[in-house]
């Protein structure tokens, strides 16, 4: 139920990114990278602000730097206006991987340590407002306080430092400013555990992406500039206060609960977070059952290992007499996207029944028959198990042939020349937009695989006229249908393909192990 | 760059932009901010009630030299019943206890109370519960004992009665200085 209903969110907010940026700027496929880029311009504006702010006197300091300041009241905008694209980035970046199923197993620690990021930018994020001691500051203040005097922590209640008998001590601005520095550094740690357990972790947007992002950000803050309160004053509440409902959506609600029932609820959001990957486990068996190396096939040559986007392929020492390493998956870490099945030239790794002979073998029984009985040419669609039944069955009905794939990154380039030689006009890949993809990678190997020769590479005999590859976004099931369309009418305006009724691959790939010349 | 889609991401940046401005700073109704709000804050030290009997010289001779101290006292601390009244109205009354496992600490008192706009007279007492006793010796179990208040604390009795004029969103602080309840408006 959590799964679908993110995967409804998700859908929902990318046909209307899609419809607006396309598949390639769609933002939310960077959530993640986007959140950690607010953290880079939260931090670059930070220490420029940094330089005007008096502990001794927050709120004038902060007045002075909105009115007088170079720059500083823009600088003071996008520092606010950063940390609020940092919280909603993080939440749409959680939602996303629930909906992909992308909590449990080798992401779990991931999910955790987000959780833990998440929680320290709120944390962080109200120190700051804290630090300007404005009506939304002392707000927050005395909130806090009133919810930590109820722990038996601190001998004198903290809220009697904001009950107006006298000046706030500047001890306290202080100490908030260094946690509001300190909490930081604990999310550069947390940021590193975070990523640890992936291979090529996105941790900045696309650069067009990460410029255009921040520059719509200052724009935001050039013309419409985050208010600032009057200066807070703890024996008068104004009628209201400029607050961030994005990090602070929460006050209103608190401030008329009583301490333990926020507490109650905080603690309850915090575990059924972290238990997110236990309602989410799957079995490691069937389609999520981790990769398996035959050492018989693997040739050492670290393909698999540089492509596996988790880090769970290492090369060890063979415990036979040949020269090279050999592959050894890690159950732990294998999320069993099947990346591995198209990196490996002879086919020798890949989650049970995904591995490329896996695949071939499947070709053999049901594809190849179909096309070689077809008397007219036929145009195959490998398509993503991710794409919408509504779009396969749009292909159908204009005259594509389905072949469904887990991912594309699974696909391995025989089996595309396998369609090509037995009888496909053409043959495109319907894939997911490459950051969207659940196993990470799919879509770029895929793209190197068939067209610039990375491993398994295609073979050069085969046509790449005859091969073209689509991204399908949510909301751009027309475009994709559209895409197939026109792909068809160029096959079918080609020469029919030469049909091979016997073709055997390359040996190498398709001999039994005991076969393979040593 | 995709034109036909230009106008509706001109339309979906807008958006974005507006709301990220709006969710940023929107405004939010203070919590309490339609009444008048009186609110007590204070610390102090609760009274310590002692009760103490001077050692006997066998009692002393028989403890190491740095803790032969002649007297002995044992004791607990003071506890005070707060009440608050509006216009003659009980709007409180509790025991407030110093802080600590013992209660021995200082008192930290902090509540704030919604008064309607307007002026009001409010009366605040803050009384020790214990009968106050002076010192005085007396012979108890054979014994010369010294009952006595040891530490001066809190004055046994403090009121505030005063007309206040609340107006809403403005706190009208009661505090406690120079051994006496004193009001504090903005």
């Amino acid at each position: 139920m959590l799964e679908g209903a993110a995967r409804g969110i998700t859908r929902g907010l990318d046909v209307v990114m899609h419809r607006a940026y396309g598949w390639r700027w769609n933002p939310l496929h960077l959530s993640g990278a986007l959140a950690a880029w607010m953290l880079v311009v939260l931090t670059v504006t930070g220490v420029y602000l940094l330089l005007f702010y008096r502990v001794g006197a927050p709120a004038a300091s902060v007045q002075r730097i909105a009115a007088d300041v170079w720059l500083g009241a823009w600088i003071r905008t996008l520092h606010r206006y950063a940390t609020a694209v940092f919280v909603v980035a993080a939440v749409l970046h959680a939602v996303r991987l629930l909906s992909q199923a992308r909590t449990w197993g080798p992401r779990a620690r991931a999910w955790v340590t987000g959780v833990f990021l998440l929680g320290v930018g709120l944390a962080c994020a109200w120190t700051g407002y804290v630090m300007a001691w404005d009506s939304f500051g002392i707000r927050l203040a005395v909130e806090g306080a009133r919810l930590f005097d109820v722990l038996p922590v601190l001998s004198e209640p903290v809220g009697r430092i904001f009950a107006g008998d006298r000046a706030v001590p500047e001890a306290f601005f202080f100490l908030n400013l260094f946690i509001h520095i300190a909490l930081p550094l604990a999310m550069g740690a947390g940021l590193w555990l975070h990523v640890s357990k992936i291979a090529r972790p996105a941790l900045a947007p696309l650069p067009a992406m990460r410029w255009r992002s921040t520059a719509l950000l200052v724009a935001v803050s050039v013309v419409l500039p985050a208010p600032l309160g009057p200066a807070a004053d703890p024996l008068r509440l104004p009628d209201s206060t400029p607050i961030d409902l994005f990090t602070s959506w929460w006050l209103p609600f608190t401030e008329h609960a009583a301490p333990g029932v926020v507490w109650g609820a905080v603690l309850l959001a915090v575990v059924l977070s972290l238990l997110v990957p236990w309602f989410t486990r799957r079995p490691r068996e069937g389609s999520w059952a981790p990769s398996v190396v035959d050492p018989r096939l693997c040739t050492g040559c670290d393909q698999c290992t540089q492509d596996c986007p988790w880090e769970a392929i290492a090369m060890v020492t063979r415990d036979d007499d040949r020269p090279t390493l050999v592959a050894l998956v890690d159950p732990a870490l294998c999320v069993s996207c099947g990346i591995c099945s198209g990196s490996c030239p002879p086919m020798g790794v890949g989650p049970p029944a995904r591995t490329g002979r896996d695949q071939l073998a499947d070709l053999r029984a049901g594809l190849v028959p179909d096309l070689l009985a077809a008397t007219d040419p036929r145009v195959v669609v490998a398509c993503c198990g991710k794409i919408p039944d509504a779009v396969a069955r749009r292909i159908t009905a204009a005259g594509g042939r389905i072949h469904p794939l887990s991912c594309v990154g699974n696909l391995h380039s025989s089996v595309v020349e396998l369609m090509l030689r037995q009888g496909a006009a053409g043959v495109m890949v319907a894939g997911c937009p490459p950051r969207d993809c659940v196993g990470r990678e799919g879509p770029k190997w895929l793209g190197e695989r068939l067209f610039n020769g990375r491993d398994a590479k295609l073979q050069e005999r085969v046509d790449r006229v005859r091969i073209r590859v689509i991204t399908v976004g949510a909301g751009l099931e027309d475009d994709a249908v559209a895409a197939f369309e026109a792909f068809r009418r160029e096959m079918l305006a080609l020469d029919a393909p030469d049909i091979e009724h016997s073709v055997e691959l390359v040996a190498l790939c398709e001999v039994e192990p005991a076969e393979t010349p040593a | 760059m995709n034109f036909r889609r230009l106008p509706v991401m001109i339309l979906v940046t807008a958006v974005l932009a507006w709301g990220l401005a709006v969710g940023a700073g929107a405004p939010v109704s203070s919590h309490g901010a339609e009444a008048g709000v009186l609110r007590l804050s204070w610390s102090a030290h609760p009274e310590r009630i002692e009760t103490c009997r001077e050692r006997t010289a066998e009692e002393l001779a028989s403890r190491p030299a740095h803790m032969r101290q002649a007297l002995e006292c044992e004791g607990t601390a003071a506890t005070y019943v707060l009440e608050v009244r509006v216009d003659g109205a009980l709007l409180d009354s509790a025991v407030v206890l110093g802080s600590g496992v013992r209660n021995d600490r200082p008192i930290f008192l902090l509540r704030d109370y919604a008064v309607a706009p307007g002026t009001h007279q409010v009366r605040v007492t803050f009384t020790r519960r214990e009968e106050s006793e002076e010192s005085e010796r007396e012979e108890v179990g054979g014994r010369d004992v010294l009952a006595r208040e040891s530490t001066r604390g809190v004055a046994p009795f403090l009121e505030l009665d005063a007309a206040v004029r609340f107006a809403p969103g403005e706190v009208a602080l009661v505090t406690y200085r120079g051994d006496a309840l004193v009001l504090l408006s903005p």
